[in-house]
């Protein structure tokens, strides 16, 4: 099964050779194999978002490399790693990051406007997560109208439209009451269950206990300590 | 292709969100384009009209220049000028002008020869005698006159002058005629009280055009106090005229450069903090650097080609066919008499092409290159919500 | 593709009718030069015009092709300009074959 993913001695720095050079990740190394639950603990500032941006093609290691399925994607060039962030990782932020001003069908169509699917087959596909996740009669409302719930289900029924192989939850429940979060998690466990590899950043206990979770990792200064 | 025009259906649902603001930027863009359109529109049919008609007029024109200033010639040069080998027909011209103290208006009088045929655009005849003369619509319309009444004009000694009116320029000569008083040249010589054996000028007709500069330069050195001007140069000064260079251009031209720029400088200055988190979310869940900048090449492309062929459109109906109503006053000036002009159609595809660039670009650029910056960061600010 | 639909139907229209004013043009022009512009330019020869009737305030406005080379500048090179069509037209420069004339005559005069 796709969506293996080995990170390979990688350490990420922001600022490099200047004063306020900052070392966000220090020679970590990580496999996870496709179909895995991995929850990433660890105080705020000790690299976890930095991780996930990198497993995540969204940023590139300052050394080290990432494989993806076996091949290396560190040093790929912008507009290819474009294509794999779009074909293989769904993202759930924590601040949903949708598009406030215009509708839940328009907001859940964006990752697929650069594809190579017709406008006809983008409808059809959102049609149909949208009815999985219960948004169908709020399709053409406008995001800014939406309960702090079904924003969230729009933030997720847009990281799953091109049928991702790996979903990267950045602190998913930081803004969330327990039945929401007990919400989003079940989710999350329906689709792995489904195959799909979930990586998760949290200093939740309450996410890294859920039966979701096959592995916990701790971080602490850029460093994985167990 | 098909993620082109994905994009652009993106690109149009964001233009109509702020449609508010999309459609007033539609609106001031369109309009400076159709002003300055209008302008070169306007002078170059001017430019091309004034090529075609006036290549007619007289080969060489001889002036007499005293202290610099136009002074009457003697007609006995005509006889200088005649012997020079290639020229044809001397003609020493009676002309002036003439201030209509009633009217406030001034009046160009030319004298006419003895040829008394049938004018064509006139409606009536050419003056046949002494007592007769023909008129152009701007002085029949400031007199209240028509062909059959009489014309009072005082003359150049203070007397009371009554001719009767022969004939009436058409309407459709207005751009050369509008103006024109006709009278024999007999009769303008007495009505001006010009002494005998002097002319205004003298025109020089010269039989193969090649010949005009020769000629032209011959005449200056057997008769070194005149300025022959040849028809070259009054060509010319129609063609300086109306260049970009010449004021009406230079003023409206500026003037709407400028407001243009404000627009594009507040466009490229101000990218929200709204659009800049827009850019920041399409780069998180996988749009690429490319296909950002596609999407805001798509805004910036399809309000600046709609402005441009709307403001082209409208400037050919505002000059063309409503004969150029907002720019009569700029080109009026003091004249009283204007005429009522209509105006031929013609097109310098260069120039608009020009002008598309001109406009079309830097708005491109402008929408373009700030959001540049915002593309161009790691997708990683968007998930720390930078 | 509802609004890119709409959007390039816009376009269209507009283009046809950029084409239509083009196609007015030439009718236009055709009009011109078979109608019009043999009795201007017959009417122009027969009476030696050599200017517009447009700006009739001033000498060197009304015939700027004849106004000598001082006239827009009247009595004193740096008087400010009396009328506003003078902002309008360029005065008439001498051109260089004017100049060279000039030149030429001066030295060749046979006085």
């Amino acid at each position: 099964m796709a969506g293996t993913i080995q990170v390979e001695r990688i350490s990420k720095y922001y600022n490099r050779n200047r004063p306020d050079e900052v070392r966000a990740l220090s020679e970590v190394d990580l496999t996870i194999a496709a179909g895995e639950a991995l929850a990433v603990n660890g105080a705020s500032g000790c690299g976890k978002t930095t991780l996930l941006g990198l497993v995540g093609c969204m940023s590139r290691p300052t050394s080290g490399s990432v494989l993806l399925d076996g091949r290396d994607v560190s040093r790929l060039p912008e507009r290819f790693l474009g294509d794999i962030r779009r074909r293989t990782f769904g993202f759930i932020f924590q601040q949903l990051n949708l598009i406030k001003s215009i509708s839940v069908l328009e907001n859940t169509l964006l990752p697929l406007y650069p594809g190579k699917l017709s406008m006809k087959e983008m409808k059809i596909r959102a049609e149909r997560i949208l009815a999985r996740f219960d948004l169908t009669a709020r399709a053409g409302v406008k995001v800014s109208r939406l309960s702090g719930g079904e924003q969230q289900r729009v933030a997720i029924a847009r990281a799953l439209i091109h049928q991702p192989q790996v979903i990267i939850a950045d602190e998913p429940t930081a803004h969330l009451d327990s039945v929401l979060a007990a919400e989003l998690l079940d989710i999350l466990e329906e689709l792995n269950r489904e195959g799909k590899t979930v990586l998760i950043a949290t200093h939740d206990p309450f996410v890294s206990n859920h039966p979701l979770i096959n592995r916990v990792i701790r971080m602490r200064d850029g460093r994985i300590v167990d | 292709m098909i993620r082109l025009l994905k994009i652009l259906e993106f690109a149009l649902s964001s233009l109509a969100r702020r449609k508010f603001k999309n459609f007033s930027i539609i609106v001031v863009y369109s309009f400076t384009i159709a002003v300055l359109a209008s302008v070169l529109l306007l002078t170059h049919s001017l430019k091309k009209m004034a090529m075609d008609v006036l290549v007619d007029g007289p080969d060489i024109v001889v002036q007499r220049l005293l202290g610099g200033r136009h002074e009457l010639i003697p007609t006995d040069y005509s006889g200088i000028i005649e012997k020079i080998p290639g020229v044809g027909r001397v003609q020493p011209r009676v002309w002036g002008y003439y201030y209509d103290s009633l009217n406030h208006t001034n009046y160009t009088m030319l004298g006419i020869g003895e040829e008394r045929q049938r004018f064509v655009m006139v409606d009536g005849k050419a003056p046949a005698d002494d007592d007769q003369c023909m008129i152009g619509q701007g002085v029949a319309g400031a007199q209240h006159a028509e062909t059959g009444m009489d014309l009072l004009l005082i003359d150049g000694k203070g007397i009371g002058y009554s001719c009767e009116i022969s004939g009436v320029f058409k309407a459709a000569s207005d751009l050369w005629t509008n103006d024109l008083v006709l009278f024999t040249s007999d009769a303008l010589r007495r009505f001006f009280a010009m002494p005998d054996g002097l002319a205004t000028d003298i025109t020089v007709e010269v039989f193969n055009a090649r010949e005009v500069p020769q000629v032209a330069q011959k005449i200056k050195r057997l008769l070194p106090d005149t300025r022959p001007i040849t028809i070259d140069e009054i060509l010319h000064t129609y063609e300086s005229i109306f260049n970009w260079r010449s004021g009406l251009m230079l003023t409206i031209f500026t003037s709407s450069l400028i407001a243009f720029s404000i627009l594009a400088w507040d466009k490229a200055t101000g990218i929200s903090g709204e659009e800049k988190q827009e850019i920041g979310i399409l780069k998180a869940i996988g749009w690429d650097t490319g296909d950002v900048l596609t999407l805001k090449l798509c805004e910036g492309m399809v309000i600046s080609v709609t402005a441009f062929l709307v403001g082209v459109s409208m400037a050919y109906v505002h000059v063309f066919l409503l004969d150029a109503p907002l720019f009569v006053p700029v080109l009026k000036g003091w004249s009283v008499l204007f005429p009522r002009f209509h105006l031929v159609p013609y097109i310098d595809a260069y120039q608009i092409i020009v002008l598309g660039f001109l406009t079309i670009l830097p708005y491109m650029a402008s929408t373009v290159l700030p959001s540049w910056k915002a593309a161009i960061t790691d997708p990683e600010n968007a998930m720390r919500g930078v | 593709m509802r609004r890119t639909n709409c959007f390039l139907c816009f376009i269209t229209l507009l283009l046809l009718l950029s084409v239509s004013l083009v196609g007015h043009s030439h009718y236009e022009k055709r009009l011109w030069h078979q109608k019009e512009l043999p009795e201007a330019r017959q009417l122009v020869h027969r009476l030696g015009l050599t200017d517009f009737a447009l700006w009739t305030e001033a000498r060197y406005t009304r015939n700027p092709a004849l106004a000598d080379f001082f006239a827009p500048f009247q009595d004193f090179p740096a008087a400010f300009e009396h009328f506003p069509s003078g902002s309008i037209i360029t005065p008439a420069m001498p051109t260089v074959d004017t100049r060279f004339r000039l030149r030429a005559s001066t030295v060749n005069s046979p006085r």
